[in-house]
């Protein structure tokens, strides 16, 4: 079928009426997100039925159990961890390591983030992490603003280097059925180096909050053995992450899906730990996931009705030039990052993977505008203290810890947040112009 | 056993009382929350010792990091002026609007469940919308002691 043989009917309309009607109940924040995504989930099948245009049937099988499965069982693994002491342990011994260096510390800081946003979903380790900052800081008598930024924008950009530091990736990883080392491979390069420039920003930014001279740092104030309280339960939470880490590096070789590689770590993980069921279930943040299933289906709905098949034909001429795919390309990294500033980056991915699906129908090579998509949406977050949740959480734990000039105000963030997102867009522009053969895989 | 047993009777706070005497009015009778009435005599919410440190002096990130603490971290120590100041400020901000209430009737039983419930250590006795006093799990267990001796 080809562009010209479809036109826009009654059902697009609908579908898209109904999409637009979620969304801006979504964003207005009039009600929970989950809520307006469960709600508008609702309408579009009700709606769809009765059109004729969606099924229950329909609806249910475009939930991707691949996402849902894998940030479910990611989250267990998680929760499993969590009381473990893991965190803590880390986080005071990279106080110790910074020998009382404010910069050193934040490096320190921010790099154990990014590392474990590489593998763990960035919100957790946020939530984790930003308290145990405070209290570092607090005990040092340092202002903890510069480093909560320096993690959430770092761990951020960590995140977006892998299949599953961030969910959008995860979506974007099953619909394209692209692999964790493919993630590692395409966007590890051009993220580490966009890192190592954000923490330099970062440093010249708070170059005088970080003044090694301007502070007396007794790293002494710290109780490391106080951290780890069960050495084995710790390793019995360990192991079925580093099995599950091990499994994301093969599973295209041995024909797992991700989630499944996830499910196999958590099974041997609840033989080990054998934890409390309802402490475990209690720790999986069934808000998210239902935000997500209700999302594909509503963008389901979409996609049944035959919209984004038009779009992606529409769209198909302009990328099947490959002068003109890169402009695309570059083009779609932009906007999702512009959009991922102000707007959950959620749903615009969710929305723009039938897009380029409909695109690779086409005949379209969709390969290097998955990894627009990724970096845009990774990267586009960092800009406005609402782009990500981690941003968020760490605003308020710096409101929460009432330390003098700790509070972090919105255009304080931006002030920050839009010259870093500028130039690691900038330069991943520059890296993926370069070298756009190698996004062409 | 009925909880009136384990009564301990004390005055109320209310709007303009300083954090400081109600502080003293709760270590003088060994109870770790108030009532507070509002200018009707109606008890509208508690003072609560807990939660008027939770709001001057002990932040959320110490409660979670508490074990990381090392013991001579002096330097979370609040100076004597923190102290002085927190307890010449007015009860009004550190007022809960939840009360825990039971009439003087109630069995012990009762009693303890509720604290479970509302996880906490004490409940007020208020019987027809009159102020008795307060129970705690410690005056409770004084008082099946004294019963059982």
């Amino acid at each position: 079928m080809t562009g010209s043989s479809i036109a826009i009917d009654a059902n697009m309309w609908i579908a898209a009426t109904v999409l637009v009607g979620a969304y801006i109940l979504i964003f207005s924040e009039i009600i929970h997100r989950t809520h307006a995504a469960i709600i508008g989930a609702v309408a579009m099948i009700a709606i769809g039925t009765y059109v004729g245009f969606y099924s229950q049937e329909e609806a249910i099988l475009a939930i991707d159990a691949n996402t849902i499965l894998l940030l479910a069982a990611m989250m267990m693994l998680v929760a499993m961890l969590r009381p473990t002491g893991a965190f803590e342990y880390t986080a005071v011994r990279i106080a110790r390591l910074s020998a009382g260096s404010p910069r050193r510390l934040l490096i320190y800081l921010s790099l154990a983030v990014s590392l474990i946003s590489m593998v763990l979903d960035n919100v957790t380790t946020i939530i984790v992490f930003a308290p145990l900052t405070v209290l570092i800081s607090r005990i040092l008598k340092l202002n903890p603003l510069p480093f909560l930024m320096s993690e959430a924008i770092l761990s951020n950009i960590g995140g977006a280097s892998t299949l599953v530091g961030d969910p959008p990736n995860i979506m974007i990883g099953s619909a394209a059925a692209l692999s964790f080392t493919d993630f590692l491979v395409h966007l590890g390069p051009p993220m580490a180096l966009i890192w190592v420039s954000t923490v330099l920003l970062l440093l010249l930014t708070f170059r005088r909050q970080l003044d090694p001279s301007a502070h007396d740092l007794n790293l002494e104030y710290f109780d490391l053995e106080s951290a780890v309280t069960d050495r084995i339960a710790l390793w019995r939470a360990l192991v079925p992450l580093v099995l599950v880490i091990a499994l994301f590096f093969v599973h295209h070789q041995l024909e797992l899906f991700p989630a499944f590689a996830a499910l196999i770590g958590l099974s041997l993980g609840l033989l080990l730990t054998q934890p409390h069921p309802e402490t475990l279930f209690g720790e999986v943040n069934w808000s998210v996931l239902i935000f997500f299933a209700a999302l594909f289906v509503i963008v389901g709905g979409v996609e049944a009705s035959g919209l984004l098949d038009l779009l992606g034909n529409n769209l198909a001429e302009m990328a099947n030039e490959p002068g003109k795919l890169l402009l695309t390309s570059l083009l779609l990294m932009w906007v999702a990052a512009l959009l991922s500033a102000v707007i959950d980056n959620i749903p615009f991915t969710v929305t723009m993977i039938p897009i380029i699906l409909g695109l690779g129908a086409s005949g379209a090579e969709t390969a290097p505008l998955w990894w627009a998509l990724a970096i845009g949406v990774g990267l586009g977050g960092n800009s406005t203290h609402i782009g990500a949740t981690a941003n968020l959480i760490a605003v308020t734990e710096a409101e929460k810890s009432k330390i003098e000039g700790a509070r972090i105000s919105p255009l304080a963030w931006m002030r920050v947040g839009v010259p870093v997102t500028l130039s690691g867009l900038v330069l991943a522009s520059v890296v993926y112009t370069l070298f756009f053969e190698f996004f062409l895989d | 056993m009925r909880i009136i047993k384990g009564l301990i009777e004390t005055p109320v706070t209310r709007p303009g009382m300083l954090i400081g005497e109600a502080l003293r009015i709760c270590v003088e009778r060994g109870v770790p929350g108030l009532p507070f009435v509002d200018q009707s005599g109606k008890v509208t919410g508690r003072f609560s010792v807990r939660h008027a440190f939770l709001l001057s002096s002990i932040s959320s990130d110490m409660i979670k990091g508490a074990h990381l603490i090392g013991h001579d971290a002096l330097c979370l120590s609040h100076g004597p002026d923190h102290y002085g100041e927190l307890f010449a400020l007015t009860i009004e901000q550190t007022i809960l609007e939840d009360a825990a209430c039971l009439p003087s009737n109630a069995l012990v039983e009762k009693g303890m469940a509720l604290m479970e419930k509302f996880n906490s250590s004490y409940l007020f006795v208020i019987d027809d919308e009159r102020y008795r006093g307060v129970v705690t799990r410690l005056s409770l267990t004084r008082a099946l002691l004294e019963e059982h001796a």
